[in-house]
């Protein structure tokens, strides 16, 4: 494990899974652990799971020449990727580790600490700059129930996207559709239709290039037709057929 | 979870009946044979909060349809052909959202023919809990069929032709709460905000801050006589004077209420085995009840004399009880107030507080 002083790569290779001991620590505390990696790794105790620990091998390196880009398609598209692909060794031993909230406390403020102060903090920690005493940290948790919470949460959310691709085509070949706009990564996954991996990716595939009054339009339709359908009961092709329904509705209007 | 009725659930909301077995080691136990089973157990909600000896539930489900409840839109003696009776499970926590389907059985008095009543029945719909976070969904449904012969059916009431999938008959969804909480104890509480001086009646300190109330449903009272008090604590800043305000007044009653409630449970562990020896921890840990064992969900850790993070109930009590009195008088001054002060960062607080002060006199920052 190594914790570059000038801040610029950091990453925590090779490391062993850990959890922290809360779901959200308070924003001072966030900032010591954020300011001083190493000498708060007392707040995250190793994960064993039939007594053995989960080594995982994840970095994302975040420098000078491609902070400017941390928001891209591309760029976020490659970030979930390595990120679904390092975390193979945990869903391997136990998938439900994924779902705890104390687990992406830590992932976020460890292995993926440099992209979330790029992506998300204006890069404050990162090249020099200091950590402010008072920061936005919201980014670094997720919430057990809340799908708001899932999706605000900056590794969590290229995670759900990358799994519901694997979960609906068995591979990540259309992952980028995800990120092709955050908005459209929002209204897509904050709604409750999206816990359906088939029916989020044919959302994504089919809105992609749509403007975003058109798929506005098409997701109130579709969230409006699951009113009175049962999403579960139906299968791919009737899915995409309900979307294809909604967008012909919006030529229609 | 859908609210409301449905568009064209013209056959309305069907009555169901729930049998629920739960799996304590590798044993099924009907839920009714629990133990103080009304409080786990209600027609529309199950609330295993607490409850660790279950790892798992198997769950029947029949939802009835009568033919007097006015049914209209659909022809009533195809009822088999045209629909599907399903159960939808949601689980936010773990992203799960996924369909079982049942069968539907036909209900006809002797020498009738035309159906009475329609039963939809799914058995054995296994969940295993390790699976699952937070709060699971059930929701039985009766829906328009995959295989319905003209690929729609048509509704005589709206005249639309309704595609598979289109729900025609509910009940009412169960709710399965595996933990109620897990994010802070504060969330336990209630919180009740009174004029202290008003309402001596009630044991309220006229002079005091707060107070606590530690039943069944615990509540924190808080004094609206004291100025701006209800301003600051409600405040949902997160930067700022009246962030750092309310984080300083919340961190000695946070301390206070934790250490109370702690050393309540302590001494009721301490008396529950002194009187019966022979008891186990997880006795003990039953002997609990549910607000204290909520309240341990997250925080065992501190009730076990070595801290382990990784600690369950039983292995924190086993070793509570292992304690003389000279040890555990210890534990009770020295170790808990060092712990508690660690888990809710008070020097951290303390420290951003003294900072704001001087800054706002000018003297800087304190280094």
């Amino acid at each position: 494990m190594h914790f570059s002083s000038a801040s610029v790569v950091v990453t925590l290779s090779s490391s062993k899974l850990r959890t922290a001991t809360v779901d959200e620590f308070s924003v001072s505390k966030v900032v010591e652990i954020l300011s001083n990696p190493e000498a708060n790794l007392s707040n995250f105790p190793i994960v064993k799971i039939d007594k053995r620990e989960i080594s995982f091998d994840l970095s994302i390196d975040i420098n000078k020449s491609n902070f400017g880009d941390v928001a891209t398609q591309s760029f976020e598209t490659q970030c979930a990727e390595k990120l679904y692909k390092a975390l193979e060794p945990v869903r391997q031993a136990d998938p439900n580790l994924l779902f705890d909230p104390r687990i992406w406390a830590f992932i976020n403020l460890y292995p993926m600490r440099e992209y979330n102060l790029a992506r998300w903090c204006d890069g404050v920690g990162l090249f020099g700059k200091t950590l402010p005493a008072e920061m936005p940290v919201g980014y670094f948790f997720t919430k057990r129930g809340d799908l708001k919470g899932h999706t605000r949460c900056g590794a969590r959310r290229l995670y759900i996207a990358a799994h519901a691709c694997q979960a609906s085509d068995g591979n990540l070949n259309n992952l980028s559709k995800f990120f092709s706009d955050t908005d459209l990564y929002t209204q897509i996954f904050e709604r409750r239709m999206s816990l359906d991996s088939e029916l989020a990716l044919a959302l994504a595939i089919k809105l992609e290039t749509l403007s975003r009054a058109e798929r506005r339009f098409a997701l109130r339709s579709v969230q409006l037709m699951l009113a009175t359908i049962s999403l579960e009961y139906l299968n791919r092709q009737r899915k995409e057929s309900l979307i294809d329904s909604a967008l012909s509705d919006y030529q229609n209007r | 979870m859908r609210s409301g009725a449905p568009r064209f659930a013209h056959y309305g909301q069907a009555d169901c009946e729930q049998r629920i077995r739960v799996k304590v080691g590798e044993d099924l136990i009907d839920i009714s044979q629990l133990e103080n089973p009304e409080s786990i157990w209600s027609k529309t909600e199950i609330d295993l909060s607490g409850r660790d000896s279950i790892s798992g539930l198997e769950i029947n489900l029949e939802s009835k349809i009568d033919v007097k409840n006015d049914c209209k839109g659909y022809d009533w003696t195809k009822f088999v052909e045209f629909f599907d009776f399903i159960v939808v499970l949601t689980n936010t926590s773990s992203r799960k959202r996924t369909c079982h389907k049942g069968q539907i059985q036909p209900t006809t008095y002797k020498g009738q023919r035309r159906p009475v009543r329609y039963d939809g029945r799914l058995e054995g719909i296994p969940i295993d809990l390790k699976d699952f976070s937070g709060e699971i969904t059930l929701e039985p449904l009766f829906v328009v069929k995959m295989t319905v012969p003209t690929g729609n059916l048509l509704d005589s009431v709206s005249m639309m032709r309704l595609v598979p999938g289109t729900v025609i008959a509910y009940s009412e969804p169960i709710r399965i709460i595996l933990n109620r909480d897990k994010r802070g104890f504060m969330s336990l509480f209630e919180f009740v905000w009174l004029p202290f001086s008003k309402n001596a009646s009630r044991g309220l300190p006229e002079n005091g801050v707060f107070s606590l109330e530690w039943t069944e449903s615990p509540k924190i009272y808080i004094n609206q006589d004291v100025d701006e008090l209800e301003n600051i604590l409600t405040s949902e800043a997160k930067v700022g004077n009246s962030a750092i305000a309310r984080d300083n007044i919340n961190l000695p009653i946070a301390h206070q209420v934790l250490t109370s409630v702690l050393d309540l449970i302590i001494k009721k562990v301490i008396q529950q085995h002194a009187d019966f020896p022979e008891d186990s921890a997880e006795e003990i840990a039953l002997s609990l009840n549910s607000q204290e064992r909520q309240f341990l969900l997250s925080w065992s850790y501190v009730l076990d004399p070595i801290h382990d993070l990784n600690a369950n109930l039983d292995m924190a009590i086993d070793r509570l009880i292992d304690l003389d009195d000279v040890a555990l008088n210890e534990f009770l001054t020295r170790d808990i107030p060092v712990v508690l002060q660690q888990a809710l960062a008070s020097q951290a607080s303390i420290e951003k507080m003294i900072n704001a002060f001087f800054k706002r006199i000018g003297g800087g920052d304190i280094e």
